[in-house]
């Protein structure tokens, strides 16, 4: 059974449904709680909610892989308190053409 | 009144990375055209007998409907004998540079980063939900809207 469509949520913490959403290593600290929810990780997951661990730095997604991305109050192209922030560049580099970045509920860009 | 968001976020038609970066360059005069005091890692903590400090970041929506909400108690109840500080929280580059400001805040998961003080002691930090806990409760603000966010939803580009 394969997966018909890819949607990644960068910085995401469970608040979209049906996505992958994407943390640094930060999030596997004993008292991180998501700051919408104040779930733990493991009460995420036990809800459902699939996570993908990696550096903002390096996603590990092939290049145009991924239908939608989608980015809700995250860093983008900065470095944060906790470290890299998201990198526009690898947006753009793992989006399907015709795949869409989702910037804080309304289309950022559409990739050609 | 006054937004802290509306005054560092002027020009929609920069890209994502770009509106951050001028919102990080605008942000020390966007607080300091409200009435909160802007206070920057490495200076001396503030001299004031009861004071909030609070660390937040330009790229949260969370942070930014904090500020002025803050701002609108601040100016409502000008007698208050409290006075708030922000700084940014990205000017920081460890845990440890966290815990020399908040003594016992432990793990900085999420911002804002809140410590309260009077009469020269750290009475109450936290960070996350607990941090807004904080502000709303030492600012008379209401729980459910410092719960809330503003939207950096582009008007044009």
């Amino acid at each position: 059974m394969g997966i018909d469509k890819i949607t990644l949520n960068l910085g995401g913490e469970g608040e979209e449904p049906d996505v992958i959403n994407q943390q640094g290593p930060w999030i596997l600290r004993e008292n991180w709680v998501a700051v919408r929810t104040l779930q733990t990780l493991p009460e995420l997951v036990d809800a459902g909610h699939a996570f993908l661990i990696c550096s903002n730095l390096s996603l590990p997604f092939p290049d145009e892989s991924v239908d939608t991305v989608i980015t809700n109050d995250v860093p983008i192209d900065q470095i944060a308190y906790h470290g890299p922030g998201v990198q526009s560049s690898e947006i753009r580099r793992i989006l399907k053409s015709r795949g869409q970045w989702i910037k804080d509920g309304a289309i950022e860009e559409t990739k050609p | 009144m006054n937004s802290v968001r509306s005054s560092i976020y002027p020009d929609s038609t920069l890209r994502p990375g770009e509106s951050q970066k001028r919102a990080r360059e605008l942000f020390r005069s966007g607080v300091e055209g409200t009435a909160l005091n802007w206070w920057a890692p490495g200076e001396p903590l503030p001299s004031e007998e009861s004071f909030v400090l609070v660390g937040v970041v330009v790229w949260s929506g969370y942070d930014m409907n904090l500020l002025d909400l803050l701002n609108d108690a601040v100016v409502s109840t000008p007698d208050r004998e409290l006075t708030a500080y922000v700084f940014d929280a990205d000017l920081i580059r460890s845990e440890a540079e966290f815990e020399a400001i908040f003594p016992g805040l432990g793990l900085a998961h999420h911002t804002p980063m809140v410590g309260y003080w009077k009469g020269g002691a750290l009475l109450e930090t936290g960070c996350g939900y607990l941090g807004r806990q904080i502000v709303a409760r030492l600012f008379g603000i209401d729980d459910s809207l410092v719960l809330k966010r503003v939207s950096f939803v582009p008007i044009a580009r």
